[in-house]
């Protein structure tokens, strides 16, 4: 055996899992290589160590204490009652949120108006008003007539009744 | 959905239907799987951890998580191979939250630790290496060794060296690349072994001058 064959069997044998027995003639072979070659001695001695130590670290199975079952399922409550919290937070959180944006949305809205309040001829706007107020036989007529789009005037066509036919 | 018999003949739900109805809001479903599992994810926090407060802490904390993270579970894949990830996942976390060891050092050892490696290193390797017996003394340096590993190191250390799961393995409980498991190993070994290397040489410097002094005339060993 070289020491290339003893290194590879060693790779093999370093870990913990191997079983600890080297048999029969390879046996032999290594008694025989490691009597006559310290390094590959000293190589042995430190996979050796390395297999007692990893070895001493495992734990035989058990059953937990009974005790755990009960501090688990106590931990699982509390975790149920804080998503659930969680949950209400967040519908919370939500609702504000939908206020927040509707607000936005009416200021918005507001903010338009004045816009169009400012940059439109009276006329125009009162136009738009009887529109907007859906009396549009009213606001038929007062484009049609060719009357002069007098602010009195279409405040007062305004506040008649809306007429019933064309 | 299929359902076992227990020992009882009475019907047990899998563990897919469990995982549904606990989805679903049954609280007593997860419980069962508590019970189910509780002793082997236990015995995972034992392969890191030797406290049975920590193995504890590890248990609750795994369950807590699959409790949280239980719509990420996919449906025909193995609930428990899940479960461990989860486990050995908190194993690791724990053992990054720990204190490490700045170095390790023999100066550090107990007198009852000492002895036992002076003992130990004076056999012959071969004997050495056949050793069965265990001993208090050994387990006592093996935490001090391993508490001077980074949590990367000595993950791998025991998940392969020592319990003899596969890169492959490793790679799938950790969500690693086995390239990336085969690199933490090389490290891993060589920050052990210099470790080791470190003791040997030490020990065989303590026992030369005890034998030194002992006998003047005595052939050194080699
Ligand atoms: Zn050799």
């Amino acid at each position: 055996m070289t020491c290339r064959d003893i290194r590879k069997r060693m790779a093999m044998w370093a870990r913990a899992a191997s079983p600890g027995e080297i048999a029969g003639a390879e046996r032999e072979a290594l008694a025989a290589h490691l009597s006559a070659c310290p390094a590959c001695a000293e190589e042995l001695r430190l996979l050796a160590l390395k297999r007692i130590l990893l070895r001493a670290t495992r734990v035989p199975e058990v059953d937990p204490a009974p005790s755990l079952y009960a501090r688990v399922s106590a931990r699982l409550r509390q975790e149920r009652a804080r998503s659930l919290f969680s949950f209400w937070e967040a519908a919370r959180t939500f609702a504000a949120s939908v206020a927040v944006v509707a607000m936005l949305l009416l200021m918005l809205l507001a903010g338009v108006n004045i816009y169009i309040h400012q940059q439109i001829p009276v006329e125009r706007r009162d136009f738009i008003s009887a529109l907007m107020e859906r009396n549009f036989s009213e606001a038929e007529r007062l484009v049609f007539a060719g009357e002069e789009l007098s602010q009195e005037g279409v405040l007062s066509a305004l506040a008649a009744e809306p007429r019933e036919s064309r | 959905m299929a359902e076992k018999r227990n020992s009882a003949n009475e019907l047990v739900p899998d563990d897919e239907e469990l995982v549904e109805r606990s989805l679903a809001g049954d609280a007593e479903a997860f419980e069962v799987l508590v019970r189910r599992y509780g002793r082997a994810i236990y015995n995972v926090a034992g392969r890191f951890f030797r406290q049975p407060e920590m193995r504890e802490d590890i248990t609750q904390e795994t369950f807590l998580k699959a409790y949280q993270a239980l719509h990420t579970y996919r449906r025909g894949a193995s609930f428990e191979r899940w479960l461990m990830k989860i486990a050995v996942n908190a194993c690791y976390d724990a053992l990054r939250r720990m204190q490490r060891r700045r170095e390790f050092s023999l100066a550090d050892l107990a007198e009852d630790e000492q002895t036992w490696l002076e003992e130990a290193l004076a056999k012959p390797a071969f004997e050495l290496f056949e050793q069965q017996q265990q001993s208090e003394n050994a387990v006592a340096l093996a935490e001090k060794l391993l508490a001077s590993l980074s949590p990367e190191d000595r993950l791998v250390m025991l998940l392969y060296e020592r319990d003899g799961l596969s890169t492959a393995e490793i790679g799938e409980l950790m969500g690693w690349s086995r390239s990336k498991v085969k690199i933490r190993l090389f490290r891993a070994r060589r920050a052990l072994d210099k470790r080791l290397r470190r003791i040997l040489q030490g020990a065989q410097s303590a026992s030369a001058s005890k034998a030194k002094a002992d006998e003047p005339e005595s052939r050194q060993e080699r």
